[in-house]
């Protein structure tokens, strides 16, 4: 499985340790937002909203220096404009993955 | 180069900040959390460039563009490579940046606005000159017929034919909106849905996705909504 790091943020940074700092932050606030938002419109089969979800976590998920999960939530994320959730266990998984990584930062 | 960047996005808005930092004519003036407020700023201020995310809720980043009232450069920012195609149709947008956001790609973005700036831009005054023009000559059972172009409030279309309704009267005549449309000054007149065209002067109230020409209510289809905002003093 494809492991959550800090390489792309730390370049863009720069040794700018307060901005580093910043953006961890912002990642440890909005991703739990966008992964409730994601879950709660999953679970009630609004699966237009649930895509948007995924579009808007991916900004983090490519942040993370994921690359393959990347393409799993742009897969996921065209399923579901479908109605097809063939990758939700597998999305869910990813979500997982992130959570543990950011509740360690 | 006056900047400002739209995302609704925090950690977004922050990176941009921080690479925007890096080049010393870009000045970050504003930045928003979604495109209504960007619009509200942009009726009153003048920008040289935009950092525009296009997956937003509610009001996209490309209906944001279609809004723009003065030709300013647009630098697209998303997460989805597929809508570079649809981004380049679009006049203002003079690059499309996929997240997540690096610095040397950011850098030459930058340098291709510098190099649109210096390219003068063609100025089309067709709409200019059409508001010379305060009265329209049309064909009503046989007879030309003087209509005074500001007291129309909206033109509908009806089959092979339009109504032109004013104040005063209306007036049935063989013809299109299409063609009416280029006969009358586009500062004043904007095609709210395909089977309408109205006066903005004449707009009592907008709600939803209608707009209330005196006592009429006419519907506004998602298409033209944008139009029509960009139109508008909005406060």
């Amino acid at each position: 499985m494809e492991k959550a790091n800090l390489s792309y943020l730390k370049k863009l940074a720069a040794g700018d340790l307060d901005f580093e700092e910043k953006i961890i932050a912002f990642i440890k606030l909005e991703f739990p937002q966008e992964k409730k938002r994601y879950q709660k419109h999953f679970e009630s089969k609004e699966f237009t909203k649930a895509a948007a979800d995924v579009h808007k976590i991916k900004h983090k998920i490519s942040v993370l220096d994921l690359k393959k999960n990347h393409n799993l939530a742009t897969q996921h994320e065209q399923n579901l404009k479908n109605s097809n959730t063939d990758l939700a266990s597998e999305f869910d998984a990813v979500l997982e993955g992130m959570t543990a990584f950011i509740n360690q930062l | 180069m006056k900047s400002i960047l739209i995302d609704d996005e925090v950690m977004a808005l922050e990176i941009l900040k921080k690479l925007c930092s890096k080049v010393k004519e870009l000045e970050v003036v504003a930045t928003f959390s979604n495109a209504i407020d960007a619009i509200k700023y942009l009726n009153s201020n003048q920008v040289d460039l935009i950092f525009l995310d296009i997956h937003m809720p509610d009001f996209s980043g490309f209906d944001f563009v279609k809004t723009l009232k003065n030709p300013t450069n647009v630098i697209v920012t998303t997460s989805e490579k597929d809508f570079a195609l649809e981004a380049f149709e679009h006049d203002f947008i003079i690059d499309f940046l996929v997240k997540p956001l690096s610095k040397s790609r950011f850098l030459k973005a930058i340098q291709k606005t510098k190099i649109q700036k210096e390219v003068p831009k063609l100025k089309n005054d067709f709409s200019e000159e059409n508001t010379l023009l305060d009265v329209l000559y049309a064909n009503v059972n046989r007879r030309l017929i003087k209509i005074d172009i500001p007291s129309i409030n909206l033109v509908e279309a009806n089959g092979d034919y339009i109504n032109v309704k004013t104040s005063k009267k209306n007036y049935v005549i063989h013809s299109t909106l299409k063609k009416i449309e280029n006969k009358l000054p586009s500062n004043l007149f904007v095609k709210v849905h395909r089977s309408y065209l109205i006066n903005i002067k004449k707009i009592v109230d907008i709600q939803d996705n209608s707009v209330l020409i005196e006592k009429e209510i006419i519907p506004v289809s998602r298409i033209n909504k944008p139009e029509l905002l960009r139109r508008l003093n909005l406060l």
